[in-house]
């Protein structure tokens, strides 16, 4: 069962005949709309502000709405108003890495649990794998905007990111290849609490996803001190917007399927609700406190890092395992 | 990607500034830098011989305007060298308690500019919530904060309020301990900032000393060299400091100087505030003053390294000519050579490790 089924039935009790599934395939995706749309601007977005501004000694929003609960959405209203303006060098196809980025970080929220089995907008089987590829296309997404672009900066960032798909996409693939063989390749089936047998995949798939979506400390290809925005250094207005949203939305999805993978999956019922919200909470302030107090690393040195350190323990824990 | 060229400024977010530097690339590896300055030219030399000798103070603030506070004091100790005139021995003590204050107020903003520069953007508030104390009593003090426009030829514009050595001693311990305790461990102690400056962007003891390259820098390179232990002016001579040296050259051991130099000056203003003596701050000055025909150089230790000031004085109430010998135009100079065969990614260190002012190196 998913969100996407539920609307279906009802849809189709209703009367509808051959027309129901057009209308709830649309519903459905207004639905995922909402929650891609809502997830930044209310939930992480405003979380990872006000936590970074406490880690820094300021309070961060406090004038729109209640906490500032409201700011987000006024800077994405903002965001839509700007010119959109394109480089004298820039592609034909200049804002279609930022269109597809957005659409991404969309497809994951389609496919990842919201806490619960039944939660998922669609039920995909499979879809520990379906997630992986997405995530790796954010790395291509990138690569074309740097090439689109037109700009020196956005071509050193889409070289970096290049040389930065080395470090760790085995990584993540290897630790999601162990949780599979151990429980399932979807996040309906995973059960148990794997960071129990998998405790250095465990870290090694939490650095690789932070490197694999670009977010600090480990965002050499969107550094802002050096490259400026890397391959976002063009674009303004809603194309800006969107990466920047994903971002807030990217480590959110993150956490939460760190938490299903790691820490005992999503279940059913409303205790098992609670607990997988609670737990996603705390990884995603475990990301917001390493985003902002660590300096960033430099593109040879995580690639030594990654190979010299995280690779064999993640083979170690991986063969200790295959032993057992 | 063989032999292009991209431009890292004015408008770059770690330039420090409107400095600009063309770098010829290949592959991840500098070939050649240079240096392009001159967009923050106001001509401040030149305004020296349009107004008077005290109308030209605030304008000083202006040219350095970080340790705006060691810029009054070497304007004003140049006036006083021109004139042959002493200043009390209270003035003294209060102007090395600010000349200090600016010195440490310089070297935060450098800690904030170095880790926002390698990523950690938390560092620059943290830094400047520190400042934020000295800036609170040099508020106090004089009313400014930023260009307080305090130090004046003669003495200072204010005497020191009742009370004011007891928030110094207590804003110096306070400080004292987050230096220690969040600093140390935010930019010194962590590994990942090790990792990118340890090794980087080297500066060689003959290099330093044939570019000219002085302060901070000049002593993280080997070279033991302070004007204030050198040539001892106000009460450097009476008071009890470190110098601290470092061999290795790198961009860490830039950093490392100017942490145990807020060190050394935290114990400087505690030890002259305690020492304080009671008399005149400002000593008797015309209305308008006038020096006679004379070339007057005076030479300082400010936060960045060595500036002087070299004034030709016609008898008139207006300066004949004055010259301003720059400290971060060197380390410009020295970047150049430094950035030679180094990666794209260690541009940014070492130029946050230079600690270049554009004010300064433009004038």
């Amino acid at each position: 069962m998913s969100i996407f089924d539920i609307i279906y039935k009802y849809i189709l009790s209703n009367g509808f005949g051959y027309l129901s599934l057009p209308i709830s395939i649309i519903l459905t995706l207004i639905i995922a709309l909402i929650i891609t749309a809502l997830v930044p601007l209310f939930v992480s977005g405003w979380i990872e502000r006000k936590v970074a501004a406490r880690i820094q000694s300021r309070r961060g929003p406090i004038f729109a709405g209640k906490f500032g609960l409201l700011q987000n959405l006024f800077d994405a209203i903002k965001m839509l108003g700007k010119e959109i303006i394109r480089n004298e060098n820039a592609d034909k196809l200049f804002l279609l890495p930022s269109i597809l980025y957005g659409t991404v970080v969309l497809l994951l929220f389609l496919i990842v649990p919201l806490g619960n089995k039944n939660l998922a907008i669609l039920n995909v089987s499979d879809n520990l794998l379906l997630t992986f590829i997405l995530f790796s296309y954010l790395g291509l997404i990138a690569i074309l905007g740097g090439i689109f672009s037109g700009n020196k900066f956005a071509s050193i960032s889409a070289y970096r990111e290049g040389v930065k798909t080395f470090a760790f996409e085995g990584i993540v693939l290897l630790s999601i290849f162990m949780i599979g063989y151990r429980s399932s390749f979807s996040f309906q089936n995973i059960n148990s609490v794997n960071i129990i047998y998998y405790p250095l995949i465990a870290i090694s798939f939490l650095i690789g996803i932070i490197s694999m979506i670009d977010r600090g400390p480990l965002d050499v290809t969107n550094a802002e001190q050096e490259l400026i925005g890397g391959w976002r250094i063009e674009y303004s207005g809603l194309v800006y917007g969107l990466p920047l949203l994903g971002d807030y939305s990217l480590a959110f999805i993150a956490s939460m399927i760190f938490s299903i993978l790691f820490l005992g999956g999503a279940g059913s019922g409303i205790l098992s609700f609670i607990i997988f919200w609670i737990k996603t909470f705390i990884i995603f302030f475990i990301l917001i406190l390493l985003r902002w107090l660590y300096p960033r690393p430099r593109i040879d040195q995580l690639i030594n890092f990654s190979w010299k350190y995280i690779f064999p323990l993640t083979i170690l824990n991986a063969i200790i395992i295959w032993m057992i | 990607m063989n032999g292009f060229e991209i431009n890292v400024g004015p408008a770059h977010p770690s330039t420090h500034g409107v400095l600009k530097f063309k770098l010829t690339i290949e592959g991840d590896t500098i070939k050649k830098a240079e240096a392009e300055i001159g967009f923050l030219h106001r001509g401040k030399e030149k305004a020296a011989e349009d107004v008077t000798y005290m109308s030209y103070l605030p304008f000083v603030d202006k040219i350095e305007y970080v340790s705006a506070l060691n810029m009054e004091l070497l304007y004003s100790s140049l006036i006083e060298k021109a004139l042959n005139i002493q200043i009390s021995e209270r003035a003294k003590y209060i102007r090395t308690i600010m000349a200090e204050f600016g010195r440490i107020m310089n070297h935060l903003v450098f800690l904030a500019a170095f880790g926002e520069d390698l990523g950690l953007i938390s560092e620059f508030f943290w830094a400047l919530r520190e400042r934020e104390l000295l800036m609170d009593i040099i508020e106090e003090i004089s009313g400014g904060r930023l260009a307080p426009v305090y130090i004046r030829p003669g003495g200072v514009f204010f005497d020191f309020k009742e009370g004011i050595e007891n928030k110094i001693i207590e804003a110096m311990e306070k400080l004292e301990y987050k230096i220690k305790e969040v600093h140390e461990y935010a930019i010194i102690k962590n590994s990942i900032f090790k990792a990118r400056t340890k090794g980087v962007g080297i500066l060689k003891k003959e290099d330093a000393i044939n570019l000219g390259v002085t302060g901070p820098n000049a002593r993280a390179s080997g070279i033991n060299r302070d004007y204030r232990k050198l040539n001892p002016y106000l009460i450097y001579d009476k008071l009890d400091f470190k110098v601290p040296v470092f061999d290795e050259g790198d961009a860490y051991a830039r950093c490392l100087v100017r942490m145990e130099e807020i060190k050394e000056s935290i114990k400087i203003i505690k030890e002259a505030t305690k020492n304080i003596p009671k008399g005149d701050y400002l000593i008797k000055m015309p209305w308008i003053i006038k020096i006679p025909p004379a070339y007057t150089i005076e030479i300082q230790e400010t936060p960045r390294g060595e500036i002087g000031m070299i004034l030709v004085s016609d008898g008139s109430e207006r300066a004949y000519r004055l010259k301003i010998r720059s400290a971060s135009f060197f380390a410009i100079k020295a970047m150049e050579k430094i950035l030679e065969g180094e990666k794209i990614a260690n541009f940014y260190p070492i130029l946050a490790s230079l600690d270049p002012v554009m004010g300064e190196i433009d004038r």
